[in-house]
């Protein structure tokens, strides 16, 4: 009898309570038994912003944090319960399962959905509906089914010798987590999934869900070909299976997204050159001045350092007097890319390309502030043209963003869904293409950079219904926002920093609004140099008052700019 | 000894069908359940199956081949590639548990075929990568054959050299 009330109190359904008006309540159901998964008792040191003091609170205070994030986004008056459980799952010493969530069960034909004849993830059926739909001890459930909404699993093994062995989970919710698995993220990416971000129609066989009935997913009302000009709730079983495959013509087509998308996605990186097509893609660096779209204009040089390879500037550059004024043309390899920019910039260049000395493209890492000059990163094969070019004479180039290619943006002005051609395992049509930059959330392959932000899944669960849409923001008929906009921390409590890069001096607007279209507050109103701002927001309204926790909208308008970013905020 | 690629022929689909009939064995037995007395905390309901979610054992029907990777010969499957074969059909084709209600709406509950699953191998620079696929089946396949299912993108891959 202990031992059963024991397991009855380690099955304690724990809350993740936002209190925004447009808040929803995700409940954690621990399942897991005395002594293991969520209630491993090993101690544990508090890390990274989670205070538990045991292996098993550590893991059941991440899940609660990303039902928090996820609460405080959403709105829902039916309470979301996830079944959850910290299990042995596959893994061997080099490879393993993380975890998984879906929903457990899919709607339709229920009175109140928006859209009937679709199947619906069980969560948001019940918040459209506005009843649980499953309440517990429904008599249509299995016995003993508490009639949770969503099923997470993840790998208690994970980091022990055999399963990943010398990785593993890192607890923290600030995301430093080395060369561990950031759980927050992984958690979160899942969840959203099991919330709406899937499809029931398969990715491979085109086919619908047939419970029955074969219906389409609520998903595929938005999904959309747009070579076939369909969208997959239009089009045949043979077409979507084709449309799976259409990579950088599978998208989605949201109102809200449509909105968004153009708005947060970032220029694709360029350098302007006189030959071929007139310029080549490339990759910005994280460290360096950011792009603009009026760029950096000077010849480009080959940077030599005398020793073999000589164009990777690892060692004293010999031809530094040439680099003054210009744009250097470095190659990957040997040493840090911080310090091949640093000896360029030392010789006055005004600008880097760094070349691949592997096929395929890379994206420069590092961190140096004292690097003040802009920086593109280009494939092997385009710096091979590049240095053809240079050999065959003066060569002027720019450094820049496109002022017409949005990175993850189709040609019809959507953001792209993943289709890769083959079909690959990760392309269920539901993740977003991994050429959308800034890197987002529920891209199939998740990258280190990412923190807690839900950026435009935001914008997807709007167009689904989880949240109203926001078209009502008032535009004041400027030209479409071509900056990008971003907040640190976001979900933010007590203050946040609102970034943006200004490619001209422009008398700009940044204001914030509620999700109804309010204006809450004006940041800054004035006129403002290129290059990177940074506006602190300390959460208080126009007139003194704390604003409440929920989504708000950053709006910067300009002469020439414009851009929108959703922001959290947590009290 | 060859190795070889199993092909289900139409009455292959025979068994299937076959399954999710035994499955869902009596569309007719729910309409007479609606007409008859029902529980009263069941009022909502029109009828119920309480069909936990289970492979459907279709090894007896339907006939597979095996065609010969070498010289494209039919022939029967060989005897140790059979049960493996039964199990992802039976996987695969598994009906799920439905609820229908008065109203006309319906409830199907999922099973993990319908999860997305987080998935992690070691690249060659011996950090974790990530990736994220969709059912059971894809993940299973990923722990046979892990890889990186992504091509670097742009953006994509931070390096450090």
């Amino acid at each position: 009898m202990r031992l059963l009330l024991k397991t009855l109190c380690a099955a304690a359904v724990l809350s993740a309570l936002a209190t925004s008006a447009f808040a929803a309540t995700i409940q954690i159901i621990n399942i897991d038994g005395p002594g293991v998964g969520f209630n491993d008792p090993t101690p544990a040191a508090p890390v990274g912003g989670n205070p538990g003091t045991t292996v098993g609170q550590q893991r059941l205070n991440v899940f609660l944090q990303a039902a928090s994030i996820w609460g405080s986004i959403l709105s829902s008056p039916v309470t979301i319960q996830v079944r959850s459980t910290f299990t042995p799952l596959t893994c061997n010493a080099t490879s393993a399962v993380l975890g998984s969530c879906g929903p457990r069960f899919v709607e339709t034909g229920a009175a109140g959905l928006e859209f009937p004849n679709y199947w619906y993830h069980e969560a948001l059926a019940c918040k459209e509906v506005g009843v649980d739909l499953t309440p517990p001890g429904d008599p249509s459930l299995p016995p003993g089914d508490d009639g949770s909404d969503m099923q997470a699993q993840f790998n208690s093994n994970l980091g022990q010798t055999g399963c990943l062995t010398g990785s593993g989970w890192y607890y923290g919710f600030d995301h430093n987590h080395g060369a561990l698995i950031d759980l927050l993220v992984v958690v979160l990416h899942e969840f959203a999934h099991g919330l709406g971000f899937s499809t029931t129609t398969s990715g491979s066989t085109g086919q619908y869900f047939n419970g029955p009935p074969q219906l389409p997913a609520l998903w595929d009302k938005f999904l959309f070909d747009e070579t076939q000009h369909l969208h997959w709730d239009q089009n045949t079983q043979a077409q979507r299976m084709a449309s799976a495959i259409n990579t950088n013509n599978l998208v989605w087509d949201g109102q809200q997204m449509n909105f968004e998308a153009p708005r947060f996605l970032s220029h694709s990186p360029e350098l302007v050159v006189p030959f071929g097509g007139g310029s080549l893609p490339g990759n910005t660096a994280t460290f360096g001045a950011a792009l603009t779209l009026g760029g950096v204009t000077a010849q480009a040089i080959l940077a030599v350092d005398g020793t073999a390879p000589v164009n990777d500037a690892c060692e004293p550059i010999t031809n530094g007097a040439q680099l003054t004024g210009k744009i250097a043309v470095i190659d990957r390899g040997l040493c840090n890319f911080t310090n091949k920019v640093s000896n360029a910039q030392t010789h006055g260049a005004v600008g880097c390309v760094l070349v691949n000395n592997v096929a395929g493209s890379f994206s420069p890492s590092g961190t140096d502030p004292s690097i003040t000059i802009p920086v593109i990163a280009l494939s092997q094969a385009d710096g091979t043209s590049l240095k053809t070019a240079i050999a065959g004479g003066p060569t002027t180039v720019t450094i820049r963003l496109s002022p017409t290619q949005i990175a993850g943006l189709s040609a019809g002005g959507h953001i792209k869904m993943y289709a890769p051609n083959p079909f690959q395992s990760g392309s269920n049509v539901s993740h977003f293409d991994v050429s959308c930059t800034p890197n987002l959330l529920m891209e199939p392959a998740i990258n280190p950079d990412l923190t807690s932000s839900i950026d435009l899944t935001d914008a997807l669960f709007r167009d689904i219904g989880w949240l109203p849409r926001l078209l009502a923001v008032p535009d004041g008929g400027g030209p479409p926002a071509r900056v990008a906009l971003a907040n640190n921390p976001n979900p933010a409590r007590g203050a946040t920093d609102i970034q943006f890069n200004l490619a001209t001096d422009e008398r700009v607007e940044l204001s914030i609004y509620d999700v109804s279209g309010r204006a809450v507050r004006s940041l800054t109103r004035g006129t403002l140099s290129a290059g990177p701002h940074t506006i602190h927001w300390d959460g208080l309204d126009a007139a003194g008052r704390p604003v409440a926790a929920g989504v708000y909208l950053a709006r910067l308008k300009g002469t020439h700019t414009q851009a929108t970013h959703n922001l959290v905020w947590m009290n | 000894m060859h190795l070889r690629r199993l092909m289900l022929l139409g009455a292959g689909l025979v068994a299937i069908a076959a399954g999710s009939a035994r499955a869902c064995p009596d569309h007719a037995a729910k309409t007479a359940v609606n007409a008859g007395p029902r529980p009263a905390s069941a009022a909502a309901l029109v009828a119920w199956k309480p069909r936990a979610w289970a492979p459907v054992v279709v090894a007896a029907n339907g006939l597979r081949v095996a065609i010969d990777p070498v010289d494209g010969a039919y022939s029967m499957p060989p005897a140790d590639e059979t049960p493996q074969m039964q199990m992802m059909m039976s996987r695969d084709a598994a009906p799920v548990a439905l609820t229908r209600r008065a109203d006309g709406s319906v409830r199907a509950q999922l099973d993990e075929r319908w999860a997305d699953f987080a998935v992690v191998t070691l690249g060659s620079d011996g950090k974790p990568h990530w990736t994220c696929v969709h059912g059971s089946k894809l993940a299973d396949q990923f722990m046979r054959a892990p890889a990186p299912a992504l091509a670097p993108a742009p953006g994509t891959v931070w390096e450090e050299k």
